[in-house]
């Protein structure tokens, strides 16, 4: 063996088989996004759940050669791409996550104060208004659909909508979702309180009456008829989450209700965040549009807050007992962290008005606006 | 009943002015629903030519930018808009009514033990 032969081996395996000689600029760009979300999720625990893995799943594909998001030699999909095309492709995921979500959720807010069902679907007023917004810039009707939704501050519902209507924005979308529900306590005081007068923000409202365990368990089978009837296209959803309900709210299931707000939930969290991340390579992600939904999404959401508050003015106008106009803001979903921000917003204001559960109220309603305005897109462009 | 009224007349006042509006300035709404009807019939064509029509009616949607295409995309918005209150309305009312005959019976059940006691 001469030197020179050593020397071409050498060089063969370290072409073919490692990754140092198909480094680009674009893949360094990715690490940076990708240990940016890290860094959001570790150090400043923004959603840490799922963008920690989200910010794994970003860094791991944006490695050269790495059998992860592709087909193998012989046509077999790769971990990551089974996890996709299994999880969120095949529309698994999102809906087991609603399974959970529903399984976790007290309606009892929302049942014992029914007008708060139409915040909610003030609150999607911009998730139109970004549909029309982005449809400017080159974006076709299912892509503005898909970024639209982002304002529903819903993650599983923005994943759901995009996986139909545009896949190839998935990461993008989901990331600017879940970046911006992370900041609905940045995003949403300033709004409000800049459409609201401080008298308005004073405003005490009626104590919630008591609801039955009847009346609770009633409810999950009550909406998913209605849904079904009016919206079917989104069943999958709102299906999994009324049936997660009627799991906690029946009593009788409370092993297949455990499982599924607890360990169900966070094994689909897993590979819905590292779905997602993988979605985003670098030749996908740093085309100009996903900045464009990065920017959308920010419109959308303080639309959506907008429109929430400005349902509840407007009401306001014909209601003889007055609703506080900050528990508006919650109309966007992102439960329950926006019910805290109206709690939040509304005691920097008077420490002894509790508007906790009164935003909760809204709150779901926003939760179920979201997914009929998904269903909505999806039974037009889907 | 003072409950429900305000804001079913707020849902119908809404609704009205939206769909008032809608006719007013997209007249193409109708065409635009017709188009739904088209999308309907399309899953018995094969899916390869599926795509493709789709593609090219996606290119020539954008390349159009006319009046056809706007009255169509803000039509959609409109009438979905209205349909989330619509439903999430219907939510409301049938929540209301069922609310309504649970507080009944949790009446008529304590006067029924305060009459035994």
């Amino acid at each position: 063996m001469t030197w020179e032969s050593f020397l071409e081996v050498l060089n063969q395996i370290l072409i073919t088989q490692t990754g140092i000689f198909h480094l680009t600029p674009k893949l360094f760009v990715m690490w940076a996004v990708g240990l940016l979300f890290i860094y959001l999720a570790v150090a400043k625990k923004y959603e840490p759940l799922l963008l920690l893995p989200i910010g794994f799943g970003i860094l791991a594909v944006n490695f050269p050669l790495v059998p992860l998001m592709g087909f193998n030699d012989d046509g077999n999909r790769q971990l990551f791409q089974i996890f996709y095309h299994y999880g969120v492709e095949w529309e698994v995921i999102p809906c087991v996550i609603f399974l959970g979500l529903g399984a976790m959720t007290d309606f009892g807010p929302l049942i014992s104060n029914p007008k708060t069902m139409v915040v909610g679907a003030g609150a999607q007023l911009g998730v139109f208004v970004t549909f029309i917004g982005v449809l400017f810039f080159g974006f076709t009707l299912k892509e503005a659909a898909s970024v639209g939704i982002i304002g529903g501050a819903d993650g599983p519902t923005t994943i759901y909508l995009t996986a139909k209507l545009a896949p190839h924005l998935l990461g993008a979308n989901a990331l600017a979702a879940y970046s911006y529900m992370a900041m609905v306590p940045l995003i949403q005081p300033p709004i409000v309180r800049l459409m609201t007068t401080k008298k308005q923000r004073l405003i005490r409202m009626k104590q919630l009456r008591p609801v039955s365990k009847l009346e609770k368990t009633i409810f999950p089978l009550s909406v998913f008829t209605i849904i079904a009837l009016l919206i079917p296209a989104v069943t999958p959803l709102m299906g999994m989450f009324m049936l997660g309900n009627f799991m906690r709210e029946s009593g009788v299931v409370e092993r297949l209700s455990n499982t599924a707000q607890g360990a169900l939930m966070n094994i689909v969290t897993i590979f819905l965040g590292i779905s997602v991340g993988a979605t985003m390579h670098a030749d996908k992600f740093l085309t100009p549009k996903p900045l464009l939904i990065f920017g959308f999404g920010l419109l959308d959401f303080a639309i959506c807050t907008m429109g929430g508050v400005l349902t509840v003015h407007i009401m306001n106008l014909f209601l003889k007992d007055k609703m506080n106009p900050i528990i508006g803001a919650a109309g966007v979903s992102a439960v329950p962290m926006a019910a805290r921000v109206a709690q939040i917003t509304g005691q920097q204001e008077d420490r002894h008005n509790f508007l906790l559960m009164h935003a909760i109220g809204p709150n779901l309603a926003g939760v179920i606006g979201s997914a009929a305005a998904a269903g909505m897109f999806i039974a037009m462009f889907g | 009943m003072t409950a429900i009224k305000p804001s079913g007349i707020f849902l119908l006042a809404l609704f009205c002015s939206c769909a008032l509006l809608g006719s007013a300035f997209f007249p193409g709404s109708a065409s635009a629903l017709g188009e739904v009807g088209v999308y309907s019939v399309k899953s018995e064509i094969p899916s390869e030519v599926q795509e493709a029509a789709e593609t090219l009616q996606a290119k020539a949607e954008l390349q159009r930018g006319d009046e056809g295409f706007w009255s169509y995309a803000l039509s959609t918005l409109i009438i979905r808009f209205v349909g989330i209150f619509i439903v999430l309305g219907i939510i409301q009312v049938v929540m209301w009514i069922s609310g309504r005959f649970f507080q009944s019976l949790e009446k008529r059940k304590k006067t029924a033990e305060a009459q035994k006691a």
